[in-house]
Formats: structure tokens, sequence, C-alpha cells
């Protein structure tokens, strides 16, 4: 019988994924169903992290801000807080009429739990709320300090009174007139909580705690100090100018005293940024672990897969079928994996972005800036990068296992039974001892200077990169080394059976034990990033300095007051 | 019989001079390293014949057949199928000629494994393009014919070697092919078992006219053969 035309390449391996692959699958549903959950949790770990971080910093700034409106300028010592001695030389800029000052304490606040036990880690924000509760932004978004028959009198001054957000006070149950207990730097402190901020329409950010400015500087310790001092324009039309804007700093330049600087708050809010990039970046990478995790899991199983259905293959390709046709039937079960792995990865994470966008917050504040939580949304870029990452690696780990397939001879498989190629390349040590040699000369390599003053380190993540991969490859040759200087000194049928397996190096051994390197020096990779990160972030903090009188009355005056 | 020392022939007395057999087979020369397998073999198989190739391990017979199928290169030589060299054709028209031209019966049966029976005799039509219709009708037929279409839906695993390889013998004449190369067909199966496949072959060779190259040990295999080659040492030495 001779037929009309050959089918093609891609109609036969369809034909495969639908008659055999599938039906092995089916064969061994468990394997299968757990390598698509293993790729499902990669892809949602990815989006998960992607969907939280996106979430939980979407509305960033400093703490203040969320109460007293965009800063235009920061006043800021060159190092350390701005002590009381400086402030003097203030007088002569708090008297302009064309914006205010608003002096800032922040620092870190422990709650604890009747029994003692920490419960969250609040932003403790020091201002003068006689100052702030004449910002423009303050009206406009409607705060308030005090209600009713209330004078700014009752609630300014070193009372520890605070107020609080409205997630803080429905998460721990408080209301105005309770008590809010904490730690500061090892010292216990009973607050009152004197208000409540923020509501659906006008949200802060969810661990903040407003005090009086010297309530703050006596809760943090540090009395006659602050962090800063924030100038913010009244005529917010001037913004739109940046002649104007320029002006008011030159303005503000001259009638600075010596020993403080100022910046535009922008620069501020760009540093802080890049500190999120940063830390999303981290977050991303562990994520990525995830996925490399699945990558390398469907490598193994495509892998025995060839591995069990050689006589399968080897059959087909006496029957006709192509060498092109069995790589793209391959490849095909990669496709069907990655995809439907990430598309059950996207609703895995979500659930993982709900779960965590909190968690993230929380982390967010702590470390770097106020942010308050928006709703977790999947975008089309989501589901993009989701289900690109999540297929690009699953295609990427059945390209060897898909090469093995088609580069088999038929006849040699049809006559060794036990022979498959396997991933030879893992046999050669030169290219470990290569990758590594070559990873030693990028450390040679200077650091690329980037916009804003940083610096990348090209060659150090390149080096760490050949490194890596140098010694994941020639961790099985060192297995094998290792494995033959035991064999004449180690007794026991057992042990020499074992040894004699590992002498013999076989790829598959070499492959899993190169897989655990690599994981094991991502994830010690990752504990030492974190790990300097938080050394950063300390390095970075103020230390407490020694009590001193309160500054109210020299960087700002009470004005008309809503009470 | 022609028996050779420096160059191996074994040609049918009726089969023409020419390329115009099922098979033919020139010159062909196969080395492993530094091991020469094939001498130089020449053979010729005529349409609707049925050759035995028998020989002791190691004379070469494998090597033989596995560069007659087009899945080990010749080193020199032709192998002419239906009048296209297998030796010169690139891997995409080798691969469509074993699709169309070659069916091949296994010691071992190599059914695909998730392939019913009726799927298994099938597959070959969907590679070379049938219609699902006509596949169809054509497995079915070949399945009643080697007394198979009650076990049509089963997987190879539910059926025993003897009905494993009446699936594969059907399976090989599924594209009805010019050539069947049938590699220890009954090595696999008790004597009974063995001999009604045989006689399956037979008549399906007989009522198809396909050729069919049997290799094989066993003499008494060799009984449905129109002529029996011997090979030894990579030479033909013997042919009757």
């Amino acid at each position: 019988m001779r037929s009309a035309g050959s089918s093609s390449a891609w109609q036969i391996a369809f034909a495969l994924l639908t008659k055999s692959t599938l039906r092995h699958w089916w064969r061994a549903k468990g394997s299968y169903l757990l390598i698509i959950a293993i790729v499902a949790l990669g892809v949602g770990s990815l989006n998960g992290i992607r969907q939280a971080s996106r979430a939980a910093t979407a509305n960033f700034g400093l703490f203040n801000e969320a109460i007293s409106g965009r800063s235009d300028f920061l006043i800021e010592a060159p190092a350390g807080p701005i002590r009381e001695a400086q402030l003097s030389g203030l007088a002569p800029l708090s008297r302009q009429p064309d914006w205010h000052l608003l002096p800032v304490i922040e620092g870190p606040f422990t709650q604890v739990a009747a029994d003692g036990e920490p419960q969250r880690l609040l932003r403790l924000i020091g201002l003068d709320l006689v100052s702030v509760a004449n910002l423009p932004t303050f009206i406009d978004r409607e705060f308030t300090f005090g209600q009713g028959e209330s004078r700014w009198s009752d609630w300014v001054g070193s009372a520890p009174r605070v107020w609080i957000s409205a997630y803080l006070a429905e998460r721990s149950g408080l209301s105005v007139g309770d008590p809010l207990r904490g730690a500061v730097g090892g010292r216990m402190h009973e607050l009152a909580v004197a208000g409540v901020l923020g509501d659906g329409d006008n949200p802060v950010p969810e661990d903040l705690l407003i005090a009086d400015l010297p309530a703050a500087q006596a809760i943090l310790a540090r009395v006659g100090e602050i962090d800063r001092i924030e100038a913010v324009v009244n005529n917010r039309a001037a913004r739109q100018s940046p002649a104007r804007m320029a002006e008011i700093e030159a303005r503000v330049s001259t009638l600075l005293p010596e020993g403080l600087v100022l910046r535009a708050a922008a620069e501020r809010i760009a540093e802080r940024s890049d500190m999120t990039a940063a830390f999303r970046l981290n977050l991303t990478i562990l994520s990525l672990i995830a996925i490399l995790v699945g990558a390398y899991l469907i490598l193994q199983a495509l892998d025995t897969a060839v591995v069990r259905r050689r006589a399968e293959l080897a059959t087909l390709k006496s029957l006709g079928v192509g060498q092109r046709t069995l790589f793209l039937a391959l490849m095909l079960e990669s496709l069907l994996i990655g995809t439907l792995g990430s598309i059950l990865g996207l609703g895995v994470g979500m659930v993982l972005a709900s779960g965590t966008v909190h968690l993230l917050a929380d982390t967010v504040n702590a470390l770097y800036f106020a942010t308050s939580v928006e709703a977790i949304q999947l975008s089309g870029a989501d589901v993009a990068t989701g289900l690109a990452v999540g297929i690009g690696f699953s295609l990427f780990a059945g390209l060897l296992p898909a090469r093995d397939a088609m580069s088999t001879p038929p006849a040699q498989i049809l006559s060794r039974g036990d022979w498959s190629p396997g991933f030879v390349w893992l046999r050669r040590p030169w290219a470990g001892l290569s990758l590594v040699a070559i990873g030693l000369l990028c450390l040679l390599v200077p650091s690329l200077p980037l916009a804003g003053g940083s610096r990348l380190p090209l060659g150090g993540f390149l080096a760490a990169g050949c490194g890596i991969i140098g010694a994941a490859l020639l961790s099985g040759q060192t297995l094998v080394w290792i494995a033959r200087a035991l064999q004449p000194v180690v007794g026991g049928a057992a042990a020499k059976l074992a040894l004699s397996r590992l002498a013999d190096g076989s790829s598959r051994h070499r492959l899993a034990v190169a897989g655990l390197v690599v994981a094991v020096a991502m994830v010690t990779g990752m504990v030492q990033m974190v790990g300097s990160f938080r050394v950063f972030r300390r390095s970075s903090t103020s230390p407490n300095a020694p009590p001193a009188e309160p500054l109210r009355s020299t960087v700002s005056r009470p004005k008309s007051c809503r009470q | 019989m022609t028996t050779t020392t420096t160059r191996s022939t074994s040609t049918s007395p009726e089969s023409p001079a020419g390329a115009s057999g099922a098979l033919t087979v020139r010159e062909l020369r196969k080395s492993y390293g530094e091991v020469e397998v094939l001498h130089g073999v020449d053979l010729e198989v005529r349409p609707g014949e049925r050759v035995a190739l028998m020989g002791p391990s190691g004379s070469g017979k494998s090597t033989l057949l596995n560069c007659i199928c087009g899945i080990e290169p010749a080193d020199d030589g032709q192998i002419l199928i239906g009048g296209g060299d297998l030796t010169a054709m690139k891997p995409a028209d080798l691969e469509r000629t074993r699709r169309e031209s070659i069916g091949y019966v296994f010691q071992s049966f190599h059914l695909l494994p998730t392939l019913t029976a009726m799927e298994n005799v099938e597959f070959p039509g969907q590679l070379v393009g049938l219609s699902a219709r006509v596949r169809g009708e054509r497995a079915a037929a070949l399945l009643d014919q080697v007394g198979m279409s009650h076990r049509a839906k089963h997987l190879p695993d539910a059926l025993s070697g003897g009905e494993r390889q009446r699936v594969a013998l059907a399976r090989a004449v599924m594209n009805s092919p010019q050539l069947v190369l049938a590699d220890e067909p009954t090595g696999s199966l008790d004597s009974v078992i063995g001999d009604q496949v045989l006689e399956l072959l037979q008549t399906i060779s007989d009522e198809l006219n396909i050729a069919l190259l049997l290799v094989t040990h066993d003499t008494d295999c060799a009984r449905i053969c129109h002529r029996t080659v011997r090979l030894h040492d990579g030479r033909i030495v013997h042919s009757d």
C-alpha cells in the first residue's frame, strides 16, 4: 500500500504525545503530578512574590508623608542625627512664609502582647503635631489629631500618647484610650492610644505610630536630636515650576546654617526605591531557586523517561520515525509539563501572594519605609512572566533528554539494551576546571559604574556563576576520585559494592551530585546575601544619643490650628 | 549453490541482473573500528521471494540487517530497495523508505507498550499519512488475517508472546512494504506457536507478494523460505 504522502514531524509528534506520552503519564500519574506540582510551586513562588511585593510596596514613601504629605526638601546632618546645638541656626529659615519646616524623628517600636511576647515591629514617627495639623495635605485628607472640643494643647507634649493606623487598631483590638505596650531598645513602654488615623479612603501605613516630637524623642531615648527636617513648600502650584522650585532651593540653601545639608526629597525616595528593588531582587532570586529545583526534577524525570522508553524509542526509529520527530515529541512533553505547571502556578501564586503580602509589608516597613497594602492583582505581565518562566525552564530541562532520545542510534539500543548516552559531558573534568579558571580570571574584571554613583560588580557575578557551575561539573569527578581512593582501604561487601558504583561514576551519579552542589551553593549564597543586607541596615541606622531639650520652639511655631 | 571466499554473492538464478528486485545489496562493507564485519556482501531478493539468512553468532547477520534497514550506515557498497540506494539517501529519505518500503519483525516483538493491538497495527499507516478510516479498515483486516481481531483493544501487556508476534507481523505489513525483515521472529516463542507464526509469515508473503528476509539460527525456520543464504565472518559462503 502506497501512501498519499508522509505525515509531518509535528503530526507524528502530536500523535505520540496523545497515544504514548499521556498514557505513560497515566501509568505513572503520581510521579508526573508531583513534577507538575513542583513546577506550579516554582511559578507560584515567583508570581506570588511579584504580586505580593507589588501590592506591599505600591504606596511607598517616607513614613511621615502619609500624614504630612510629600516633602520637597530634606535638611540633614551629613552624618548622624541633627543635634540641638545645630538648631538655633534654623531660626531664619523657620520665619520664611513660603515653606513649612517639619522636624522628624523615627525609630522602631516592638509591640508586645500582655504576656510579654513580641507581636509586630512598628515604626514610631515623632512629628511636631502642631505644625503637621497646619499642613494643607493633612487638612485635605481630613485627618485630625483630636475630636470634638479637644484642644491642641491636649495632645502635644512629652506624654506617651500615640496615634495608630486603622489597620493596627482593628488587628490589635485597640481604641482611643487603650494602652499600647511595646519595647524600644530593651526598655518597656506603655503608650496611650490618642487617636486612630486613616480609613479605607485615606489609608495610612499599617505599622505607623505617630507621636508628638517630644514624646517620640522620650520613647526612643533620643531627647535633643532629630533625624531630619523636611521642608514643605506651601504653594503647591509652585511644585510644577522647576524654576520656582530652584529659586526656593537656592533661598533655603542660603539660609541654611553651617553643618547641615539640603537635598531634594525625591533623591531620598529614589534611594529607598533602589533599596526595595534590591529587596525584590532577593525575593525573586529565592523564587527562581524553586523554579530551578523544578527544572532539575523535570530533567531527571524526562531523562528517566527516555531511559525507560529506550526500547520504545528504538522501535519508533525502526518504524521510520525521524530524529526530529522524537526530539519534538520529548519537547512537547516538556512543554506540556511546563504549561500545566505554569497555569496551576498562577493560581498558587495568588494564594501565596494573599498569604504573604502582609508579612512582606511588615518586612518592608521594618527595613525600609512606609507602605500600605493594595489588593492582590494578577496582571497580564504576571501571567506572561509566569508562563514564560515555567515553560522556559521546562523546555530547557527537556533539551538534554530530548537530545538523548534523538541521537541514540536504534541499532545500538536494540543490540545493547542498557546503553544510553546520558550526560557524557559530565565525565569531562576539563570543562569544570576551565570554568573555575575562567571564574578566577573574571575576578580581575573591574566593577562597572552605574548612574547614581553605585557600582555593579560584574566580574564578581561572572566569577560566582563560573565557580558554581565549574565546581558542580567537577564534583562528580571528585566523588569518583574519592571512591577510588577509598576502595583499597574499605572492607565489607556493602561498602565495596557502593564504592564500586561510585568509582564507576556514571553520568547520572554526576548529575545528581552536581545538582546538590548547585542547590547548596545557591542556598548558602542567599543566606549570606540576606545576612549582609541585615548588617547593612543595622550599620545605616542612627545610633542612640544622649537626651536633650525639646526642639519645637526652635524649628517651628504654632500657627492656626484646627482645634 | 554459490560459495565465495573473496567476494560473497547470493543471487537467485531467476533474478534479473539489474536492480529490479525487492532488495539488492552490492559490495556492502561495514567496519567497527579496525574490525571489518561485512566484507563486500552481495545479495538479491526478488519481489515475493522468501530468503533465510543464517549464520553463527558474530557472522554479521544483525549488522547486515541493520544496514538494510537503514539504521546502521554502510562504509561502502549499495543497498537498493525499490530502485533507491539507501547508502546515498538523505536521512529524511531514509526514514521515508523505512516507513513505506520496509517492514520489521523483531525477536522480542517491540510493540509500542501504550498502544492497543489495533493502534500498534495502525501506527505505521499514520506515519505515511493514511486517513484514519483507511488505516482503521486496513488494520482491522490485517488483525483478522492474523487471527487477532478479538484482541484488538488489548494492550501488549495483556497478550501472550505468540499473540504479540502476530500483531507485530500485522504491523510489519500495514503499509504493504516491498520487503519484510524478520530477525529471529520465533526466537522468543515455543515451537508450536513459532510454527504458527512462520505459517502466517508465509501466507502473508504469498498473499501480498512481499519479499521476506528471515534471519534465523534455526534451520527448521528456513523451510518456509525459497532459499537459504549462509553468512560466515562477514561473507556469504553458501546460497541454495
